[in-house]
C-alpha cells in the first residue's frame, strides 16, 4: 500500500486494525502527532488528509492509500506557518502535547479562511466551532483564539522568525518536542499492567504460565505489595512486557488470578454507611497520602479518620456556642449549610508514562514526571540502589497538575519489567487507565457555618470537612481553611473517609477549592442578611490588610461589578456576577541550586527541575535575560535530568520563586567574572557588565563575542532563604493578621460573570477577572497564562468535571474523554488578569508563586455568580444542568 | 478471508464487522470492547453521493456526515436533517464518519464502552447501568439496556419519514431500530446485511425545522436530550408537525402527543408550551434519569420556538 506523508511516498502493509496514527508514529517515526484520548475527542492526533483535518487515531490505516497526508513535521522550524508563529507569539500553548493537533487544525482553518474571507478577523465563535474537536488541558485557549485570529488577519504573513515569550515554544509548535511516550530506545518492549478486577480482595495466587508462553512475551513482573492485598479496582497486580502493545494486551488476558473477594466500600457514601465494609485492613501507616504536607495525626473509627489535632481551630467551643446562639436568633447573622464536591481528575493529555532501561546495576528512567530529582530518590529507595546509580530524565512533560509528583505504578512496572526482560520497557497508561487509576483531586462533603456580628465582623466559623481521597489519607480542607481565614473563634474538623477507590493525589491547590466553595458562598449569604454586598462583607471579614483592600477596591471599580444588578435580566438567560476571595500559603525551596556556565558556544543553565508546560525553562532564561541582557532564546537550558544541581518539584507554585533568584545571581556573578577576564585579555578599559554585553570605554561588546573570547566559566548559586535554611518550608516572614507567626500568604480575588440558561440548565462562563497579589511578576506572559488556565480549570471543577465510580464494582465510568468532560475552547470565558505587585519586597525579587492561587477561588466565585443570576444557591460541584433545572424555578 | 468488499454482492459472504469511517469502531477496538475480524466497505462504488429524484432523495451510506450537512440540496430541502448532521460530534469526526456508520453505531453507554463492565449490548445477561449509574439513561424505558440510542441522525430521519435500503431489503427507520426490546443490539440488521442507502421522501414545501441538542458545554458532547421539530404553518395555523426526540429511549422516538397538540392550532407561543408539555406523555423513566423528562419538555419547547422563528424555506422540486 502506498501513501504520501509530507510529500514523500511511503509504502507499507497495514494490519487490519491499524490506524493512521500507528503508521505515522510507529512506522514512519513521526512522533509530532500525538495520541491522547484515542477516540476522536481531543484532537491531539489531527493530521491533514488531502488538506482536511482528520483524527488519525480513528482513521483506518488502509484509508491512507493514495491520500496526501500532512503532519506537523511538514511545518518545521524553517517552514513555519503563520499559525505556528502566532501560537508562539500569543502563548497559545503550555505543555505542548495538544499543540501539533491545534497547529494542523489551525493551518487548515487559516488557509480556508484566507481563501474565502481574505484578511477578515474570524470571531471567537467561528474559531470555537472549527476547533471543537480539540482539547487543551492546560487551557491555553485564550492564546489560541488570539493566535488564529491574528494569523487570519495577516499579522504573521511574511514573518520568518518571531519566537514569542516562551523559550521552548518552537520545539512544541513544530512537533520536535519529545515526550516520554515518544521515546523508542533500541530493543524497547511495551509493558502493560494487569489490574485488579475487584475493589477489595486478597490475591491468593497468580498463574502467568499461559501469558509467558505466548509468542512475543518477554517478561512478567509481580506488582503486588508483600501483603498481597488489592484495595481498589484497577490496582496493579502483574506486568507483562512484550514486543508490542497488542501482544502484551493479549498476554494480560491469559493471566489467571485467584482472588479471595472481600466486601468493599466504593466511595464516601458507602464507606460512611452503618454496615460499611472495612475498606482498609492492615497497617495504616502504609496507607498512601493525598497530601503534600505530612498527614495529620489521626484517630480511626472504622473507615473514618478523624484528625486528632485541628491545628488551626481556635476556641472551637466558643464557635459552637456562637453558632447555636445565632441559630436561636441572637448574636448576628448566620449562614450555614452542607456542600459537596466531586472528584476532579488531572487528565493531563500526556498520560502517565515511563521508559526504564538497566545497564548492569545502573537504572535510567525516562518518565512523565513533575519531579525528576525526587523520583530518583524514590526509585533508589524502592529498588535498593545508590542514587548515583539511578538517572531520571524528562525533557518534555505533557501536563501534570499535581498528578505526576511521585513514583507510581507505571514507573514501577517499567523498572521491574525492564530488569526481568533485560531490555528497555515502555509503559504508557491508556486513557482509561489514566482517567481511572492515576489519581485525582479529593472529593469532599463539607458542613460549614459563618456567623457575622451586626457590624459585619466575623464572630464564628465552622468547617467540618469530610474528604474522599479513595484508599488514601491526608485530606485537610478545614486545616487549610484555618490558615487562610480570619483569626476568630472557629470550629474546624477534618475527617478522611477511606474507601475502596483509587488513591487521590494533590491537584492544583489541594483541598482549597472545596473549602472556599463552602465558606465563600456562606459568607455571601451571611452578608446579604446584614445588607452588605459581597465587597463590603469581605472588607469586614478579614482584618485590615492593604493588599486585600486594594484588590477589593479594584473589583468594586470593575464596570461589570458595578452594573451587575442592571445586567442580570429575568428572562430565560440570566446573568450574574459573583466573587470569591482566596489566599494561599507560598513556598519556595531554599535548597535549590543552579549552575550557570559558559563556553565559547554560549551560556547554559543547569538545574534538575523540569518544564511541564508551566514555563520553567522560560523563567530561568528570563532570569538570565533580566540579569545580564542576554536574549532569553539564546540561553541553553539543561533541565530534566536528576543528576543536575537540585531543582524544585514543579508543584506548590514554587518554581519561579525557587529558580529565578539563584539564576539571576549566578548570571550576575558569571558576568562579573567574564568582565574580569575580558578586561584583562582584551584590554577593555572601564569594563563593566551592561545590558547585552560588556560596556567599556570603546562601546559594548555583545555577550556572544565575549564568550568566544573568554575561557569557560561556571558559577553555582543556591536559592537560600531569607530566614534560615529549613528545607522546603513556608516563608518565614511575618504577617500581621496571621494567627501563626511565620505564615505569609498570597492573595487573590476572583470575579466571575456567568450566563445561566434557566430553561436547559447550561451555565456559560462569560468573564473572569482575576486579581492576583503575589508580588512582582517576573515573567508577565507566563503569569497571565497561569491565570488563564487557573480560571478555566476552575471552570472545569465548577461546571463539568466529575469522576464517577460504578457503585458495585469500583470501575470508573468516567474513563474516557466523552464521559469525563474537560472544558473545551468554546467553554473558555474571557479572563482578565490583574496583578497587584506590591507588598512582598522582602522576598527575593519581590516575587512569590501564583499558579494555585489563580484557581482555588474560581468555583466559589461561580457559585456566587449563579446565585446572583438566579437566586438559587448551588451546593454541589460540578453544577450540572440537572441541578439548575431542578433548582431554579422558571 | 474476505477483508474488503469490492461489490455489494459480496456482503452476505462477509464474516466480520463492516468498517466504513471507523470513528466508532476504532474507539471500540482500541479500548478492547470489540475485536475483529473487519470487513472494509469504504471505496464501494456509488455509495458516497446524493441522488435527487422526483420522488425524493437517495443518500449513499458512505457519504460523510459533513458531506450531508453541507450539501445544498439537503440544506434547502431537508433543513432539520442538515442541522442535525452539522450539530453532532466534531468537525473532524463529521468529515470521517459516514451516514451509515452514524445510524448503526453502538451505544455510547459508559458500561458498554468499558471493557470490564457488564452490558446486555455486549452479550451479558444483565445491564450494569440499570442497577448502577444511569443518570443519562432512558426515560421511555423498553427494558434491558438502560442507555438511550446514540444516533442523532436516526432521530432526525425519523422526523423525515426516512427509509433505509440494505443489500437485502428496504425498511423504515423505525423498523431499522424496532421497538427497542432487542437488548443485545443497536439495530436490527442481520449479520452480513449491509446498509447501502438512506431514502428520503420528496421535500415538503414550507417547512420550518429546528434541531436542538441539550448539552452542558458549548460543543462536542453527547446530548442529554435532543429533539428535531418540523412545522408546517399555513395562514397562521399549524397544518402539520413532525417531532422526534433522541437520547430518551433505547430507540429514537416520534412524539405523537406533541404532534397532535400542534396540528390545527395557531402558530403562537401558547401552542408551543401546551404541545411541549405533552413531550413526556407515556414516559416511564429510570429513577436517576427522571429529571430528563423535564429536560425533554423544555428541549422540545425550545426547538418549537426556534422552528417557528425560522423563515420558511423555499423548496424547489427536483428535476
Amino acid at each position: 500500500m502506498r501513501t504520501t506523508i509530507n510529500g514523500e511516498f511511503f509504502e507499507f502493509e497495514p494490519d487490519a486494525a491499524e490506524t493512521a496514527v500507528d503508521v505515522i508514529r510507529e512506522r514512519a517515526g513521526l512522533t509530532g502527532t500525538k495520541v491522547a484520548c484515542g477516540q476522536g475527542v481531543c484532537g491531539s492526533c489531527a493530521v491533514l488528509v488531502d488538506g482536511e483535518p482528520i483524527n488519525a487515531c480513528l482513521m483506518p490505516a488502509i484509508h491512507m492509500e493514495g491520500r496526501d497526508i500532512r503532519t506537523v513535521e511538514a511545518h518545521g522550524r524553517d517552514e513555519l506557518h503563520p499559525v505556528q508563529l502566532a501560537l508562539m507569539a500569543n502563548e497559545g500553548l503550555q505543555c505542548g502535547f495538544c499543540t501539533p493537533g491545534f497547529v494542523m487544525e489551525g493551518i487548515a482553518f487559516h488557509d480556508r479562511w484566507r481563501a474565502e474571507r481574505g484578511r477578515e478577523r474570524p470571531t471567537r465563535d467561528e474559531i470555537a466551532a472549527a476547533m471543537a474537536g480539540h482539547l487543551c488541558r492546560c487551557a491555553a485557549y485564550l492564546g489560541i483564539y488570539a493566535a488564529i485570529a491574528d494569523a487570519c488577519e495577516g499579522e504573521f504573513d511574511g514573518v520568518n522568525q518571531r519566537l514569542g515569550p516562551r523559550v521552548d515554544a518552537l520545539e512544541k509548535v513544530t512537533g520536535e518536542a519529545r515526550y516520554t511516550v515518544d521515546l523508542a530506545l533500541p530493543g524497547q518492549l511495551e509493558g502493560r499492567i494487569l489490574r485488579a478486577a475487584h475493589a477489595n480482595a486478597r490475591v491468593l495466587s497468580v498463574d502467568t504460565s499461559a501469558a509467558e508462553a505466548l509468542d512475543g512475551v518477554v517478561a512478567v513482573a509481580d506488582l503486588l505489595e508483600d501483603h498481597r492485598q488489592v484495595r481498589f479496582t484497577g490496582q496493579p497486580v502483574f506486568g507483562v512486557a512484550a514486543v508490542d502493545w497488542a501482544t502484551a494486551e493479549r498476554a494480560l488476558k491469559l493471566i489467571e488470578v485467584d482472588y479471595e473477594v472481600l466486601p468493599a466500600a466504593i466511595g464516601m457514601d458507602q464507606a460512611l454507611a452503618e454496615s460499611a465494609a472495612k475498606a482498609f485492613v492492615g497497617d495504616r501507616k502504609t496507607m498512601a497520602s493525598a497530601a503534600e504536607q505530612a498527614p495529620l495525626p489521626t484517630r480511626w473509627d472504622g473507615n473514618v479518620g478523624h484528625a486528632r489535632i485541628n491545628g488551626t481551630s481556635w476556641r472551637p467551643g466558643t464557635a459552637r456556642r456562637r453558632v447555636a446562639a445565632a441559630r436561636g436568633g441572637s448574636g448576628g447573622a448566620l449562614a450555614e449549610g452542607a456542600f459537596r464536591n466531586h472528584q476532579q481528575t488531572h487528565a493531563a493529555l500526556e498520560p502517565h508514562a515511563a521508559v526504564a532501561a538497566w545497564e548492569g546495576g545502573r537504572l535510567t528512567v525516562h518518565a512523565s514526571t513533575q519531579n525528576v530529582h525526587h523520583l530518583r530518590t524514590l526509585l533508589a529507595d524502592k529498588f535498593g540502589l545508590e542514587k548515583q546509580d539511578v538517572q531520571v530524565e524528562s525533557q518534555h512533560i505533557g501536563g501534570g497538575f499535581g498528578g505526576k509528583q511521585g513514583l507510581y505504578g507505571e514507573t514501577v512496572a517499567a523498572v521491574k519489567l525492564a530488569r526481568a526482560a533485560g531490555a528497555p520497557v515502555r509503559v504508557v497508561a491508556s486513557r482509561l487507565e489514566d482517567l481511572s487509576y492515576t489519581g485525582q483531586r479529593s472529593g469532599s462533603r463539607n458542613e460549614g457555618a459563618v456567623v457575622l456580628g451586626e457590624d459585619g465582623a466575623p464572630r464564628a466559623l465552622r468547617l467540618h470537612a469530610d474528604g474522599d481521597a479513595g484508599i488514601a489519607k491526608g485530606t485537610a480542607a478545614a486545616l487549610l481553611y484555618g490558615l487562610i481565614s480570619p483569626w476568630v473563634a472557629k470550629d474546624l474538623k477534618d475527617r478522611v473517609v477511606v474507601n475502596n477507590t483509587p488513591p487521590a493525589l494533590p491537584m492544583r491547590g489541594p483541598d482549597a477549592p472545596s473549602a472556599l466553595w463552602t465558606m465563600e458562598q456562606l459568607l455571601d449569604d451571611a452578608g446579604t442578611q446584614l445588607g452588605l454586598d459581597p465587597v463590603e462583607v469581605r472588607r469586614r471579614f478579614m482584618p485590615k490588610n492593604d493588599i486585600r483592600d486594594r484588590l477589593l477596591d479594584w473589583a468594586e471599580a470593575l464596570p461589570a461589578w458595578r452594573d451587575r444588578d442592571a445586567n442580570r435580566g429575568d428572562e430565560r438567560f440570566r446573568r450574574g456576577v459573583g466573587m470569591a476571595a482566596a489566599s494561599w500559603v507560598f513556598l519556595y525551596n531554599p535548597n535549590v541550586e543552579v549552575t550557570v556556565s559558559c563556553d565559547s558556544d554560549g551560556l547554559t543553565v543547569a538545574c534538575s527541575t523540569q518544564d511541564i508546560g508551566n514555563g520553567t525553562r522560560t523563567s530561568i532564561a528570563k532570569a538570565v535575560e533580566d540579569a545580564i541582557g542576554l536574549d532569553r532564546h539564546a540561553v541553553r537550558l539543561d533541565l530534566g535530568r536528576a543528576d543536575a544541581p537540585l531543582g524544585p518539584v514543579t508543584g506548590g507554585s514554587q518554581v519561579t520563586a525557587s529558580v529565578y533568584p539563584p539564576t539571576y545571581r549566578a548570571a550576575e556573578r558569571l558576568a562579573a567574572r567574564l568582565v574580569e577576564q575580558a578586561a584583562e585579555r582584551l584590554n577593555l578599559r572601564e569594563a563593566r557588565a551592561g545590558r547585552g554585553g560588556i560596556a567599556h570605554a570603546g562601546g559594548v561588546m555583545p555577550w556572544e563575542e565575549v564568550l568566544r573570547a573568554c575561557e569557560p566559566v561556571s558559577v553555582t548559586e543556591k536559592r537560600v532563604t531569607e530566614r534560615g535554611p529549613l528545607g522546603l518550608r513556608l516563608n518565614m516572614s511575618m504577617d500581621p493578621d496571621s494567627p501563626f507567626p511565620g505564615f505569609r500568604r498570597s492573595h487573590a480575588l476572583v470575579v466571575t460573570e456567568v450566563e445561566v440558561d434557566t430553561r436547559l440548565g447550561r451555565i456559560r462562563p462569560l468573564n473572569v477577572w482575576t486579581g492576583i497579589a503575589a508580588g512582582r511578576i517576573l515573567v508577565p506572559e507566563l503569569a497571565r497564562s497561569q491565570v488563564f488556565s487557573g480560571a478555566i480549570q476552575g471552570m472545569g471543577y465548577a461546571l463539568y468535571e466529575k469522576k464517577v465510580y460504578e457503585p458495585a464494582t469500583g470501575h470508573v465510568l468516567s474513563s474516557n474523554l466523552n464521559d469525563y468532560r474537560l472544558p473545551g475552547i468554546g467553554d473558555a470565558p474571557e479572563v482578565h488578569a490583574h496583578f497587584d505587585e506590591a507588598g512582598y519586597e522582602d522576598v527575593a525579587h519581590g516575587a512569590i508563586g501564583m499558579s494555585e492561587l489563580a484557581t482555588v477561588g474560581v468555583a466559589a466565585s461561580v457559585g456566587n455568580a449563579v446565585h446572583h443570576a438566579t437566586g438559587w444557591r448551588p451546593h454541589e460541584t460540578p453544577i450540572l444542568p440537572q441541578a439548575v433545572v431542578e433548582g431554579v424555578s422558571i | 478471508m474476505l477483508t474488503r468488499l469490492h461489490t455489494l454482492a459480496q456482503a452476505s459472504q462477509a464474516d466480520g464487522e463492516f468498517r466504513a469511517g471507523g470513528t466508532d469502531l476504532h474507539d471500540r477496538l482500541r479500548s478492547g470492547v470489540s475485536d475483529g475480524p473487519l470487513v472494509d466497505i469504504i471505496g464501494l462504488p456509488g455509495l458516497d453521493g446524493i441522488d435527487r429524484q422526483d420522488d425524493g432523495c437517495e443518500i449513499g451510506a458512505l457519504l460523510s456526515l459533513d458531506g450531508l450537512a453541507r450539501n445544498p440540496d439537503i440544506v434547502r430541502d431537508y433543513p432539520g436533517l442538515a442541522q442535525a448532521a452539522a450539530g453532532l460530534a466534531t468537525p473532524q469526526i463529521r468529515r470521517a464518519a459516514t451516514v451509515g456508520g452514524c445510524l448503526l453505531q453502538r451505544t455510547r453507554c459508559a458500561y458498554f464502552r468499558h471493557p470490564d463492565l457488564a452490558c446486555t449490548r455486549k452479550g451479558d445477561a444483565a445491564c450494569g447501568g440499570r442497577k448502577g449509574v444511569h443518570d443519562n439513561g432512558v426515560i421511555f424505558d423498553q427494558g434491558g439496556c438502560a442507555h438511550p440510542h446514540a444516533s442523532s441522525l436516526g432521530m432526525a430521519l425519523l422526523a423525515y419519514d426516512g427509509r433505509v435500503r440494505t443489500t437485502e431489503r428496504e425498511m423504515s427507520i423505525a423498523d431499522l431500530y424496532g421497538g427497542g426490546s432487542a437488548h443485545d443490539r443497536d439495530h436490527l440488521l442481520a449479520p452480513g446485511e449491509l446498509l447501502t442507502h438512506v431514502l428520503l421522501p420528496p421535500p415538503a414545501p414550507g417547512e420550518r425545522a429546528a434541531y436542538l441538542r441539550a448539552i452542558s458545554r458549548a460543543e462536542a458532547e453527547w446530548p442529554i436530550v435532543e429533539s428535531l421539530v418540523r412545522l408546517f404553518v399555513n395562514n397562521g395555523t399549524v397544518t402539520e408537525a413532525r417531532v422526534a426526540a433522541g437520547a430518551v429511549s433505547q430507540v429514537p422516538l416520534r412524539l405523537h402527543g406533541v404532534e397532535a397538540a400542534l396540528v390545527g392550532r395557531p402558530a403562537q407561543a401558547g401552542t408551543w408550551g401546551a404541545a411541549a408539555a405533552r413531550a413526556g406523555e407515556g414516559a416511564n423513566p429510570l429513577p436517576q434519569a427522571a429529571w430528563k423528562v423535564t429536560m425533554l419538555e423544555r428541549t422540545v419547547l425550545t426547538a418549537l420556538e426556534q422552528a417557528a422563528a425560522h423563515e420558511t424555506v423555499q423548496t424547489q422540486t427536483a428535476g
